[in-house]
């Protein structure tokens, strides 16, 4: 490591550290409240550039972002930013990681990564979990055990929660399903998702259709649908103006590789390639991702189509 | 000078077998299984020990969930790709296979893999007879009846309208003239028919009711179990004649492990799915030894009538025969 680097990364955890060695509640109350909105703010992030510096930059501000957590532990928007985070470092890059160890047929590898990444996915949950715990007491059991019922309660504030929290949860289950105790938490992620799309349906410019465009591309019996997957991607496509590479990958990953329609995969993935992904800087980094995405799943059409 | 003709003809001879053991056999596996489940890792795990101990002349490339039913699977194998496949229903490949799920013919897994130690030899011919090698035998867990209401007694459970396979005409037939009550669905329809009232029963193992959510519908398990589920993994034989008889050998070992390590793993996974189930509202319907006997009494009695017709009687009457030994020799 270059002495500039190791001085960058050393500033902010002496600053920090000395935030969290001072005594008094209020005051540190206080310095964490000023630091917070700083450290999270995550248009940094999804502008980036460069995804492998958020690749590692992630960890260590997660852990930084932990700690903030365990010393305000009524800190909603470190709660919320963790959630996010841990969920975009997963589904970023550990995701495919385990799916590019899987194709080339490295299970070792794969199966190392699935067990990191559910995990990962699990603590993302968690702290969103713990973030709608401090305006609703109880939800957590509630969405356990009557997930419909249990957002009755929530309102069109909580969105944000709800959209990250059913993506990290049926995330963690999907690369789990040999943990039944996951897998019995499913209905709450369909519900979680609907329950957003109903308080506010364009949020986040169809970051809702797009999530529930994965959730609709699991199998009928898991209460999926190829023609509701369509709808959610055509309803994204509309609400991004065509800019966001996502939608092109997961309905070519989830409804065209199941249905063997290979002429309609690869030209899924080709749209997601045509995609400028500097046009919208709002979408840069997750464009670069989906797109390094769309190439390895274009590398590996032989494997997942049989004619 | 020496004659080079016998050395020379002596290569001739062997290149097609040093060949063999040199080039990399690829092999896809695929399967109905979903991809990141305990079957799905098991396969993998092998997939590993495939590749070192053949010191990487044999790959497996394990595509789970790359199905969505195993009658297109199977057409796939026949034609060509995959290479091999796990068929979770293996009575679709053959009838012969119906014999491993007559309901409530087997106690537990002991009797179950005596007898099916015993029919090894006839399920191999039978699938040598369809070009498919068999490598091992899988466990999906033990398949209970779930239904709304509560059943302790076959006489209750005729009053429910159960599932049956659609397309499978003549199960439909049997539970008719047995005075069941069956609503022939599409498997990917269960749920469906579930939330419309089409059917309130159905038999599944726990894990598959709890991913499926269909226990939400079907709050009851009969403790008593109805079959096992077993399936069968295969390799189309000319795909299985490209290895070297010594790395044939190796696969086979390797594969015969998965089968152990699934009836460890299998049985942990289906209980801790029914205590899940259970925390959220299931009830397992317990019956006394003498109510588990008249069940068992009343189900032999009525697919006495498989024999011949839903199985080869020569098949059926060899299943009895073993699992009658067993149970005598305990």
């Amino acid at each position: 490591m270059r002495s500039s680097e190791r001085f960058t990364l050393g500033l902010p955890v002496l600053f920090l550290s000395s935030l969290l060695a001072l005594g008094g509640c209020s005051f540190r109350s206080m310095a964490v409240n000023s630091i917070v909105p700083v450290l999270v703010d995550p248009t940094v992030y999804r502008s980036e550039e460069d995804p492998e510096l958020v690749r590692e930059s992630l960890p260590f501000l997660l852990k930084t972002i932990e700690s903030i957590i365990q010393s305000s532990p009524k800190q909603k928007e470190a709660m919320v930013f963790a959630c996010s985070g841990f969920a975009l470092y997963g589904n970023g890059f550990l995701q495919l990681d385990a799916d590019v160890a899987g194709w080339q047929g490295n299970y070792n590898e794969e199966l190392a990564l699935r067990d990191r990444l559910w995990r990962i996915y699990v603590r993302a949950r968690d702290y969103c979990l713990q973030s709608l715990e401090l305006n609703y007491g109880g939800i957590t059991e509630q969405l356990q055990l009557d997930p419909v019922g249990a957002l009755r309660r929530v309102d069109v504030e909580d969105v944000e929660v709800l959209y990250l929290l059913g993506a990290a949860w049926g995330l963690a289950i999907t690369n789990a399903l040999d943990r039944p105790e996951l897998v019995v938490d499913l209905p709450a992620v369909r519900a979680l998702l609907e329950r957003a799309l109903e308080l506010d349906e364009s949020y986040g410019r169809g970051a809702i259709h797009s999530a529930l465009i994965t959730l609709e591309s699991m199998p009928e019996q898991l209460g999926g649908s190829a023609d509701r997957a369509r709808s959610h991607f055509e309803r994204t496509v509309e609400l991004t103006k065509g800019l966001d590479a996502s939608p092109y990958v997961s309905l070519a990953a989830g409804v065209s590789v199941p249905a063997e329609n290979r002429a309609e995969f690869e030209m899924l993935l080709n749209q997601a390639l045509a995609i400028d992904p500097h046009e919208d800087k709002s979408l840069r980094l997750l464009n670069l991702v989906n797109q390094r995405r769309a190439r390895l799943l274009l590398d590996n059409v032989d494997d997942l189509f049989y004619e | 000078m020496k004659s080079r003709v016998l050395p020379i003809a002596v290569v001739l001879v062997l290149l097609p077998v040093l060949l063999l053991a040199q080039r990399t056999a690829r092999i896809q596996l695929g399967s109905v299984l979903p991809a990141n489940s305990v079957w799905d890792r098991l396969l993998k795990e092998m997939a590993v020990e495939w590749k070192e101990e053949t010191g990487g002349r044999v790959e497996l490339r394990v595509q789970s969930g790359a199905f969505r039913d195993e009658a297109a699977l199977l057409r796939r194998l026949k034609r060509g790709r995959p290479h091999a496949a796990v068929f979770g229903q293996p009575g679709d490949i053959h009838e012969a296979f119906n014999v491993l799920s007559i309901p409530f013919f087997f106690e537990s897994d002991e009797e179950a893999f005596h007898v099916i130690q015993s029919l090894t030899p006839t399920f191999e011919q039978i699938l040598q007879d369809e070009g498919l090698v068999l490598l091992n035998w899988g466990h999906a867990g033990w398949a209970h009846f779930f239904t709304e209401e509560r059943v302790e007694t076959l006489d209750e459970l005729k009053r429910t309208k159960v599932y049956t396979a659609a397309g499978d005409d003549r199960m439909l037939q049997w539970y008719k003239e047995n005075g069941f009550d069956p609503e022939p669905l599409a498997y990917t329809d269960m749920l469906l028919g579930l939330n419309t009232g089409l059917i309130n029963a159905h038999p599944s193992p726990p894990y598959v009711a709890l991913l499926f959510q269909w226990y939400e519908k079907t709050p009851f398990m009969l403790e008593v179990p109805l079959a096992p589920v077993l399936g069968v993994t295969v390799m189309a034989e000319r795909s299985w004649s490209r290895i070297s008889q010594a790395d044939q050998e190796t696969l086979r070992a390797s594969a015969k492990r998965l089968e152990q390590e699934l009836l460890e793993d299998v049985p942990a996974q289906e209980e801790a799915s029914i205590q899940q189930m259970k925390q959220r509202g299931l009830t397992v319907v317990e019956l006394d030894n003498a109510a588990k006997a008249s069940f068992r009494a009343g189900a032999d009695a009525l697919t006495a009538s498989w024999r011949g017709n839903m199985i080869p009687a020569e098949v059926y009457d060899l299943a009895v025969r073993e699992r009658d030994s067993f149970r005598a020799s305990r």
